[in-house]
């Protein structure tokens, strides 16, 4: 079995959405709308001030709420424990939007133009217009055909860069890794295996693939 | 960037309409269905049940991204709630419509029996929406069926006076006392409600739910008792009495789940368990935005 996830550093990351702009460079998400993106928390008040960053989007759960709901069963549970969307079946209900607790989903029902509508669609958006993500449930695949292409390469996501997610791919520290955490030997079991971590809302019990580590062991 | 819970916009008021209209509509199939058995003549009220339903699902249908592909909301019985509302709902409408036509106890009986499933089904759909802290609470799934029944009652109460000897049939009987009980027991799933999300939701959640409390209890519960008491003692009013009375169980109902589902509808929102170490320091402790307290 293989179960892919995400681990993030949060001792690592420094914030610079490097991750955000691969993402939206690789998927081509309209203007608004980022599968990918580092929150910045503040913690106590001065002198005793904490930072934190922390990257977040779709935690591809074993238990997904967004496929438990969804009506068409366009939201799916792929073997590999990727969390994906057949567009073409959506109906664009927004359920599957309200059940995520990780408000990782958005619907795009107008093609959004970066700079407004008085100067229109700029080239890229034109070559790229994904209008099969037009008015339909969206979110983090984990750059799902890069994953496809490699394991059908015989590469393996999370170490080859040509099977694994753009943002892991881009972070600058080194904050984001990808792996199979069925493997015991995959990088993310290692990291899993010497480091502290926790999940996200993880009282809610959606199993969620996305982990952060916060000390090492 | 917003880390702490933000209200859902995805779900307007079309989505609202939805329980609204469905959930009155599948009440006053059940409540039509109740009062048949208790010797009224209740027939009358399936077409109005149906139509109540019907215009809810179409209010769903004009908020859809991708309405020409409706018709995939029915795959997925096995687990979504919203395909088994829409499967109820294809036995329901024509029910009511043949109850009305035929004037068949037994057929508004087997509506009622669909109309009570599709009000479940409302019920847990939002409870089933775990990124919705004001709907995922298992109290949701009382309120929402209690006021359910209780907006058909309200109904029924409202158009009484339509069929000659239901006025007084409904305080001559029980069907006051009906009444009556399930004003009590809205208003206790709207008190059980508001507990279970005490500690357990959103500040912002909370906010709205103490606002919206007084007119639930003073519109939903206060009035209703007092006008059905009046009207149970003075009999030459008892069509006006009836009337309000069923205004305000009406009208409170759909107040309150306008206050839930777009109102009170606050995402969980971001939280960490813990903060970083930076530099030769330790970690620290995490951080629950938008909450009252931490979790």
């Amino acid at each position: 079995m293989t179960r892919y996830v995400m681990v993030a550093d949060i001792n690592r990351c420094v914030g610079c959405q490097t991750c955000t702009a691969a993402c939206k460079h690789t998927n081509a998400t309209a203007p608004g709308v980022q599968w990918r993106k580092v929150l910045d928390f503040e913690v106590g008040s001065y002198p005793n001030v904490r930072r934190a960053f922390i990257p977040v989007g779709c935690n591809h759960c074993l238990d997904a709420p967004c496929a438990e709901v969804c009506p068409t069963q366009a939201t799916y549970k792929r073997p590999d424990g990727i969390i994906a969307i057949d567009y073409d079946r959506c109906i664009g209900c927004a359920y599957c939007i309200q059940a995520c607790p990780y408000q990782a989903r958005n619907r795009v029902d107008i093609p959004n133009k970066a700079y407004g509508k008085a100067f229109g669609q700029m080239k890229h958006e034109q070559k790229v217009p994904h209008s099969e993500r037009r008015a339909v449930a969206q979110k983090c695949t984990f750059c799902v055909e890069r994953i496809d292409y490699g394991t059908a390469n015989g590469l393996i996501p999370g170490i080859d860069p040509d099977a694994t997610p753009a943002c892991a791919n881009s972070c600058i520290a080194d904050a984001l890794t990808f792996g199979d955490i069925e493997d015991p030997d995959s990088n993310v079991s290692k990291l899993l295996r010497t480091h502290e971590y926790f999940q996200m809302h993880a009282e809610l019990e959606t199993g969620s693939g996305f982990y952060y580590l916060w000390e090492r062991k | 960037m917003m880390l702490a819970p933000t209200l859902q916009k995805r779900w307007d008021w079309r989505a609202a309409g939805n329980f609204i209209c469905g959930g009155s509509g599948s009440g006053l199939m059940i409540m039509a269905a109740l009062l048949s058995l208790l010797g009224l003549h209740a027939s009358g009220y399936a077409l109005p049940a149906s139509a109540l339903v019907a215009t809810g699902l179409g209010l769903v249908w004009l908020e859809i991204g991708r309405p020409l592909r409706s018709m995939n909301v029915f795959r997925n019985p096995r687990r979504s709630w919203m395909t088994r509302e829409g499967l109820v709902a294809t036995v329901l409408l024509p029910l009511g419509a043949l109850a009305f036509l035929s004037e068949s106890t037994p057929l508004l009986i087997l509506g009622a029996v669909a109309a009570a499933l599709f009000l479940y089904a409302q019920a847990r759909i939002l409870h089933m929406a775990k990124g919705i802290p004001a709907w995922r609470t298992d109290a949701i799934n009382p309120l929402i069926v209690s006021t359910g029944l209780t907006e058909g009652m309200g109904l029924v109460l409202i158009f009484a006076g339509l069929v000659q000897g239901n006025v007084a049939a409904l305080f001559s009987g029980y069907g006051w006392i009906l009444a009556l009980a399930l004003v009590f027991l809205r208003g206790a799933a709207w008190i059980n409600y508001r507990y279970s999300l005490a500690n357990n939701a959103p500040e912002a959640t909370l906010q709205v739910l103490d606002r919206a409390h007084g007119v639930i209890a003073l519109l939903g519960v206060a009035a209703p008792i007092v006008l059905l008491f009046l009207g149970k003692s003075y009999p030459a009013y008892q069509l006006p009495l009836a009337a309000a009375a069923g205004f305000f169980m009406v009208l409170c109902g759909w107040f309150c789940k306008y206050q839930i589902i777009l109102r009170a509808a606050y995402s969980q929102g971001y939280a960490i368990s813990h903060t970083p170490a930076r530099g030769g320091g330790k970690p620290g402790p995490g951080l629950k935005p938008g909450w009252r307290l931490p979790q």
